[in-house]
């Protein structure tokens, strides 16, 4: 007899929040400028910047896969959009930094489904690979000196609205209709919760994983194109723990990272309380040691949890395990 | 086992329910799925803990904390769902947890483990090389060592759920053989199982159960299939397999000379519109990977396909749909369904271009569309978005069938299409394959179930090793005859022999 769950993922979604509300009180209560108006438009803006990657690695997650690259993918999208932009302009600049998070989000997706590459070791072979080339091609500085407007993406308001949030929101229901309306996030849910089935089911799983991969790119294109233009600099390091960020704020939010379920709001969700901390623990100035100590236990905490909580799907693991023998694995 | 309860959200599974087992006794517990077997059957074994109810053990009170205390009083368990870790090898498998080890470093001693694992599958009169690993057994093998791992312990109760229903009867005469054998050694057995036949053969008593509630508990030998099954389900059931007319129509596909080297050799054949074509091989003998390559999911070396006479090339499952052919993989679970997507989406699943317009999902056409399948193949669920994985198996197999008519295959290649799906829902199933037939498709059941296949074929086609060595219409149908070609044993004394067997003989009767 199988048992009815209960409506899991509400109750879950509620005790995020609260989670999130006994952080932000704790951090008022020990350092009351974080309540300040400057610094809370600031949490605001840090988060928006990573729920814009956070999106791209939950639609990869819950396809089944993950994305190891997305800090070497924003770091080639800073470097090249702000070589673009001194020698093009600015628009030419931003459209060429996406299209590169595209072009690279494709190469993850072509490696891992057309070379049956390990999504783990294809986006960490790309993480090394395109950190190495933005190095090179930044010669290792920073790129400056950016004309008037650059700055308008990661600093600009529309009326009292930094710019950063308006583009999270936007990319959210954009992504979140992408999931749960189109065929690709359909499928993508498909993939993720029963690759073969649904490889079976004719489903061309090939085509939708590099899919998901290229939103990823294109999503972590343009969380790098807003952090580009608030530092006003072009750089090669400018993001190095996104990936974990990402991840563990899917963790966090409750996204399961054996793939094939999960809702947006949850990413939205840990990425803010991902951004919370970390800007905690500047306020409290505390070293970054300490910092990399806290956030390194928060996330390795947050996917024990996730493990916990979803000993069901370890079945379906042993499942897909127990595959018969000759079948052709799903392209 | 006295008053058991057991409650799950939403659900009262087990009812106030009794269960008495004897030391040196089989009793066979039946039920249809979603009866409360498995649930009593996960109390007892330490998986769920009770909500009321006392059990007792050799007249003790006692309370099984877990399954490893459940072990070590022991009371075992042989699911079906199995536990084996496939990169180990046999003999690893089956002393997991208690490999002999060295006093110090604890480096596990190899050639002792070897030699005990012998000794115990030669008490079992199990053939089968201890150094293989699980990953390369065939499932049937793999059950076997299942069920040599809960046997190598000490052990007063054997749990075994629906343990023969990946086995051929060659397999099942030595199961039972090792049942009867551990009967006289005065061990209790709890044997769970679909095929009333098996019952007859090795229960000493039978416990029938549904919704939650014990029914009765009667001697095998006095009582018969009849009111076991109305006991069952609730109802007489008046055809197991419903009848139908078969009118063929034109040839919808054609196989010829289909080969891949080292699965199966030279396989040609024809089906009709209208036409329910058996594939039936012992397990091992191809039939599975037969039909996963013609359905495009498993490459070929050699041969030709054609639908409705026009040759085709299909290399994919994309290649198998767009000919409207569809495939009822062998499990449905790791196969068939994605088990974390509700019933809705799996239904529409190869179907989506029907519920979108350039990529954009009409959930309302969705759920309009679905909704039609639910209806008419009466799957019970609490909605259509409730998750396939809390369906019961039976349910779950009628939603991979869904999934297909509302793809409209016209060709359905379905693998043990009842395996573990109770007796109610397999006649409804059988129905909807009859109806596929009757409005102009055609189907092949791959079945390793010999009484499906006699009950709903119009031809049979026999496979033995992976060739094609007998092809049986519908008038010559004869347990014995496929039992025999299905062997490889061809010879009229070797048919005369499976005549003397057991159980064939039984089955015949029943």
């Amino acid at each position: 007899m199988k048992l009815k769950r209960p409506p899991k993922s509400q109750w879950e979604q509620a005790g995020i929040v609260t989670i999130l509300v006994v952080i932000c009180v704790v951090i008022a209560l020990l350092e009351p400028r974080f309540l300040s108006r400057s610094n809370l438009l600031n949490v605001l803006r840090l988060s928006a910047i990573l729920a814009l990657a956070t999106y791209g690695q939950a639609v990869v997650i819950i396809g089944g896969g993950i994305d190891l690259s997305i800090g070497s993918i924003a770091a080639m999208v800073s470097v090249l959009s702000a070589m673009m932009t001194s020698t093009l302009g600015i628009i030419p600049g931003f459209v060429i930094g996406v299209l590169v998070g595209a072009a690279l989000g494709g190469i993850n997706g072509v490696l891992i489904s057309q070379f049956r590459v390990p999504a783990f070791i294809a986006t960490f072979g790309m993480l090394v690979y395109a950190e190495g080339i933005a190095n090179y091609i930044s010669k290792g500085a920073p790129i400056e000196f950016m004309p008037e407007g650059f700055g308008f993406l990661g600093s600009g308001y529309i009326g009292p609205i930094p710019v950063p949030i308006i583009i999270a929101v936007m990319m959210f229901i954009l992504v979140h209709l992408l999931l749960n309306r189109t065929k690709l996030g359909r499928c993508l849910f498909a993939i993720g919760g029963n690759d073969r089935a649904t490889w079976l089911s004719g489903v061309d799983v090939g085509k939708y994983r590099i899919s998901s991969y290229v939103s990823s790119g294109v999503l972590t294109g343009l969380a790098a194109l807003v952090l580009t233009s608030r530092i006003n600099s072009g750089q090669a390091n400018i993001a190095p723990s996104l990936p974990f960020d990402t991840i563990a704020a899917v963790a966090i939010g409750g996204i399961s990272l054996y793939g094939g379920e999960g809702k947006l709001i949850q990413a939205v969700l840990g990425a803010t309380i991902i951004s919370v901390i970390n800007n905690a623990l500047n306020l409290i100035n505390v070293s970054t040691y300490v910092q990399m100590m806290v956030m390194g236990g928060v996330i390795l905490i947050a996917v024990s949890f996730d493990n916990l909580r979803r000993s069901g799907s370890k079945k379906s693991l042993l499942v897909r395990a127990g595959e018969i023998s000759g079948l052709e694995p799903p392209k | 086992m006295k008053g058991i309860v057991k409650s799950f959200p939403g659900v009262l599974a087990l009812d106030n329910v009794d269960f008495e087992l004897r030391a040196g006794e089989v009793h066979a517990l039946l039920g249809e799925n979603g009866a409360g077997k498995s649930t009593l059957i996960k109390i007892l074994s330490g998986a769920h803990p009770r909500d009321g109810g006392e059990i007792f053990l050799e007249e003790h009170p006692i309370e099984i904390r877990n399954p490893s205390h459940a072990n070590s009083i022991g009371i075992r368990t042989i699911y079906q769902e199995m536990n084996l870790v496939p990169t180990l090898t046999v003999a690893e498998n089956i002393y997991l947890g208690r490999l002999p080890r060295t006093p110090f470093g604890g480096i596990v001693k190899k050639k002792d483990l070897i030699h005990d694992v012998v000794d115990v599958l030669n008490a079992l009169n199990i053939d089968l090389n201890p150094k293989l690993l699980v990953r390369d057994l065939t499932v049937a093998q793999k059950q076997i060592v299942e069920i040599a791992k809960a046997l190598s312990q000490k052990t007063k109760i054997l749990i075994m759920d629906e343990p023969t229903s990946t086995l051929t009867s060659h397999e099942i005469e030595n199961l039972f053989a090792l049942v009867r054998n551990l009967k006289s050694k005065g061990v209790g057995i709890i044997y769970i199982s679909h095929r009333l036949e098996e019952i007859d053969l090795i229960g000493d008593r039978v416990t029938v159960m549904r919704d939650g509630k014990k029914m009765k508990t009667l001697f095998v030998a006095d009582t018969n299939h009849d009111e076991l099954i109305q006991l069952m389900i609730g109802r007489r059931l008046e055809e197991k397999y419903p009848k139908r007319q078969t009118s063929l129509g034109d040839e919808i596909l054609k196989v010829e000379h289909l080969t891949l080297g080292g699965a199966f050799e030279d396989i040609t054949f024809r089906l009709h519109r209208g036409e329910i074509l058996g594939v039936m091989g012992v397990v091992g003998s191809g039939t599975e990977a037969i039909a996963h390559s013609i359905a495009g999911a498993l490459s070929y070396d050699s041969g030709e396909k054609y639908i409705a006479g026009v040759k085709v090339e299909i290399h994919s499952p994309q290649d198998a749909i767009q000919n409207r052919l569809g495939l009822l993989p062998e499990d449905r679970k790791g196969l068939g369904l994605v088990l974390k997507l509700s019933v809705k989406a799996n239904i529409t699943l190869a179907n989506l271009d029907a519920i979108s317009k350039k990529g954009w999902l009409n959930l309302a056409e969705e759920e309009a569309l679905s909704r039609r399948y639910i209806e008419k193949l009466n799957i019970v669920a609490p909605s259509s978005s409730t998750r396939t994985e809390n369906l019961s198996g039976g349910n779950q197999q009628k939603v991979v069938l869904a999934k297909w008519l509302c793809k409209k295959a016209d060709i359905l290649l379905c693998i043990e299409p009842t395996r573990g799906v109770d007796i109610g829902a397999r006649v409804e199933i059988y129905s909807l394959m009859n109806e596929l037939a009757r409005e102009g498709g055609a189907l092949v059941i791959f079945s390793s179930d010999l009484d499906e296949v006699l009950g709903m074929c119009d031809r049979i086609i026999v496979v033995s090793k992976g060739r094609l060595v007998a092809e049986l219409p519908r008038n010559e149908f004869s347990r014995e005859k496929v039992i025999s070609y299905a062997f490889g044993e061809l010879s009229h004394a070797s048919a005369e022999k499976a005549e003397g067997n057991p159980l064939t003989q039984n089955r015949a009767q029943g």
